[in-house]
């Protein structure tokens, strides 16, 4: 039960956290700050709405155990009495505050953007969607025989996909366009991780049956099948509905981007790198080791899912990374920042594998110099067959993504090198190839001292620190190489654009000058929009120009009558705390007379 | 047929409607309590299920004595062992299925806990009773659930 409750806070905290990023984004100029009353409006009607719920799909699945299958041995009364519970306080509660809600959304139009009822509607839809989800699959494996039967499971997918529809339907008659992004792209998370498991689930092991291999010994592979088909089929409705139908017609976005982003890229990658990996040094070992296993459906038995967990990360690259390329309706088109997001993380994932197989090398090539101590263990081809697997696949991961940038960095130097992700890249990569190289020392270091103090220094000592050395070797080569490649662009960035921190461009409509002049200028920038809409169209050369030339540290743009004007200050000494200005009577604006009551500027 | 002043007719009507399902609410809330609080089918207690349906229902109201007499003479259980069990209060217990062939008899149970561990439901676990004919009737044989080890002391 805690358990339960503590999941379900986990759920809303999760749920409150996105939705209060998309209200408070800049330029959602409709959202409102709603109030500590009306938030708790909405947690009383969600927790109406879940507590109901869970006592209805409970009292139905009752029902249903009692008189659709062979019932019970024997009753208690505690199961009637929660439910009952639950539907006896929470249906009224719901009702009544449903009521106040639905008034409320039907007298001010501003309701529809807030916080609060994008919030409720989010988790009235994502907890559902979860829970009715699970259900539907329980109910598929009773329904296709691989599950004992299982009449509660059919009563929850019934209840919870009802409450799941009603709020969908509310959603998309209530909600505007741009706010139900978060609500939709979950979804759309949700189903794709339910459709790529199932997906894996059900060509693995259809691979299982074709060749007679067996990857569970106490379960039936056409169990597992029909249970990954289950999953698939769950999945790919919710994907297709919420994704293919709906989220997918999305204009790119911040959101849109980090889900192309996490979806394409992290999961993509990493499950092709995994698989692929895995499955070619299985191959390897197979051919040219000393595989463990006595025949070959024994040693390729996980093969068949491997390849698939290969092949659904390298669609799921391919399709969200397409959707990276659709223009951004607020910027112009070119790279940005989400392209750099795409090619720097791809090129983390394909260096980190890489160093896998850098580090393993290392160590096969200290395994088989120090043989003649060895007793038992990994033959030292094996690990070098994992090694050599290792690198043909993460290297041209790290070469092609790499090489997108470093073309980026030849065409357009100046963004690309000043970018913020290019700069986290080369400084984290260094980073944490320096602590994860000083850790390596210090293991060697202390290998060395202890078999140097027990008089014991021999080739054993050397085999040892194997994964030590080769740690040590890998890491510091890569820290010391993108070190000397961040120096080198750090000699290259003009010592004026450096100078200015931080820009604030007043009356630039265009959101698109502000991450120009941030990528040309490397500084933090700030735009406000005019908002009565006169002005010309700001040319980013020029604002450029103006900031370079400025001597900062900061620097505030404005537009006047005789073009842009750069006014240089510093944000760190206007720490005034209030600042009273009484207010003059019009007059001719002849001779500013000075007197001791009028236009006096005091600060406290 | 003339009507003079405003027709309230609909209005009232439409007053109704919040009545009606609330009563409707209420009176389908109280059959389903009733269905589902009504007493256990019960097995005819010379049937393998019955005899199981017999021993749970003791287990659960803590009568270990009656249940331990269901159990087969040779079997290594006794009353002792059963006193050491713990059972929820919220346990329940169905009837999954039941082969009988010739002096022996199996009976499927699916035991658990609701609500259980998992918030997004669980289904229990399925335990099967091994049952012997002897001249008293059907007796349950082995170490049955809830037990796991037996001593057969009845000090």
């Amino acid at each position: 039960m805690i358990a339960s409750v503590l999941l379900l806070a986990l759920l809303v905290v999760g749920v409150v956290v996105v939705v209060r990023a998309v209200a408070h984004r800049p330029g959602a100029t409709a959202a409102r700050t709603s109030s500590l009353r009306e938030l708790f409006t909405y947690v009383l009607l969600l927790v109406a709405v879940l507590v109901t719920s869970t006592g209805t799909a409970g009292l139905l699945g009752q029902l249903l155990d009692r008189y659709a299958t062979d019932g019970p041995l024997v009753t208690g009364s505690v199961e009637a009495a929660r439910n009952g519970a639950f539907v006896v306080v929470g249906l009224p509660l719901g009702l009544l505050v449903g009521l106040v809600i639905r008034r409320a959304l039907r007298d001010d139009p501003a309701e529809r953007t807030s916080f609060g009822w994008a919030a409720y509607v989010t988790a009235g839809t994502v907890v559902p969607l979860v829970v009715a989800m699970v259900a539907v699959h329980d109910s598929l494996g009773w329904a296709l025989g691989v599950d004992p039967e299982n009449p509660r499971a059919v009563a929850r997918a019934v209840v919870w996909s009802l409450v799941w529809l009603v709020h969908w339907r509310l959603d998309r008659a209530l909600t505007p366009s741009d706010h139900a992004t978060p609500h939709l792209l979950l979804g759309s998370a949700l189903g794709l991780g339910t459709t790529v498991v199932g997906a894996v689930g059900t060509v693995g092991n259809s691979l299982d049956l074709a060749f007679g291999l067996q990857r569970d010994t106490f379960v039936d592979p056409q169990d597992q099948l029909r249970r990954a088909a289950a999953t698939l089929l769950v999945g790919a409705g919710v994907w297709t509905l919420y994704w293919w139908r709906h989220a997918s017609a999305r204009p790119r976005g911040q959101f849109t981007d980090a889900y192309a982003l996490a979806a394409g890229t992290l999961v993509g990658i990493v499950a092709g790198v995994v698989g692929t990996v895995w499955a070619v040094s299985d191959g390897l070992v197979w051919a040219l080791g000393s595989p463990a296993a006595a025949g070959a459906v024994e040693h390729f038995r996980n093969t068949p899912h491997l390849l698939a967990t290969a092949a659904a990360g390298a669609l799921l690259w391919w399709y969200h990374t397409g959707l990276l390329a659709r223009p951004v309706a607020t910027a112009r088109p070119g790279r940005d920042e989400a392209h750099r997001l795409r090619d720097y993380a791809s090129a983390a994932l394909g260096l980190l594998a890489t160093c896998v197989g850098g580090v393993m090398l290392v160590v096969a090539l200290v395994d088989a110099l120090t043989r003649s101590v060895a007793v038992a263990g990994t033959p030292a081809a094996n690990v070098a067959l994992v090694a050599v697997s290792a690198l043909v696949v993460g290297l041209p991961v790290w070469w092609l993504a790499w090489r997108t940038a470093q073309a980026a960095c030849r065409t357009a130097p100046g963004p690309e090198r000043a970018s913020v992700t290019r700069r986290t890249y080369l400084v984290a990569v260094t980073g944490v190839g320096v602590l994860v190289a000083v850790g390596a020392l210090i293991g060697v270091v202390y290998l060395l001292l202890e078999d140097l103090f027990a008089g014991a220094l021999t080739l054993g000592t050397l085999r040892s620190l194997r994964y030590a050395l080769g740690v040590l070797v890998v890491a510091a080569a890569v820290a010391g190489a993108h070190a000397a490649l961040f120096r080198a662009e750090r000699a290259l960035r003009p010592h004026a654009v450096q100078r200015v921190r931080y820009v604030v461009l007043v009356g630039a409509g265009d959101p698109a000058v502000a991450h120009e002049v941030a990528a040309t200028t490397g500084a933090r920038v700030l735009s406000w929009p005019r908002t009565d809409g006169a002005g010309p169209v700001w040319s980013v050369a020029d604002v450029a120009r103006l900031v370079a030339a400025s001597p900062g540290p900061d620097v505030v743009v404005v537009q006047t009558p005789d073009g842009l004007l750069a006014v240089p200050v510093d944000r760190q000494r206007g720490d005034v705390a209030a600042v009273t200005v009484p207010l003059v009577p019009p007059g001719p604006p002849a001779v500013p007379a000075p007197s001791a009551d009028g236009g006096t500027v005091t600060t406290s | 047929m003339t009507t003079i002043g405003p027709d309230r007719t609909s209005e009232r009507r439409r007053a109704l409607v919040p009545v009606v399902a609330v009563v409707g609410l209420v009176a389908v809330l109280a059959v389903v309590l009733f269905a589902v609080t009504r007493p256990a089918k019960v097995w005819d207690p010379a049937t393998p299920q019955g005899v199981v349906q017999t021993y749970v229902t003791a287990v659960l109201a803590g009568d270990t004595v009656a249940a331990a007499d269901l159990l087969a003479p040779g079997s290594p259980c006794a009353a002792t062992d059963l006193d050491r069990t713990f059972l929820d209060r919220d346990t329940r217990v169905d009837l999954v299925g039941s082969t009988v062939q010739g002096t022996q008899a199996q009976v499927r149970v699916r035991v658990g806990v609701d609500p259980g561990a998992d918030p997004l439901g669980d289904n229990g676990e399925e335990r099967t009773f091994r049952l012997t004919r002897t001249t008293s009737g059907w007796r349950i044989d082995g170490i049955p659930w809830p037990l796991y080890e037996c001593t057969g002391r009845l000090t």
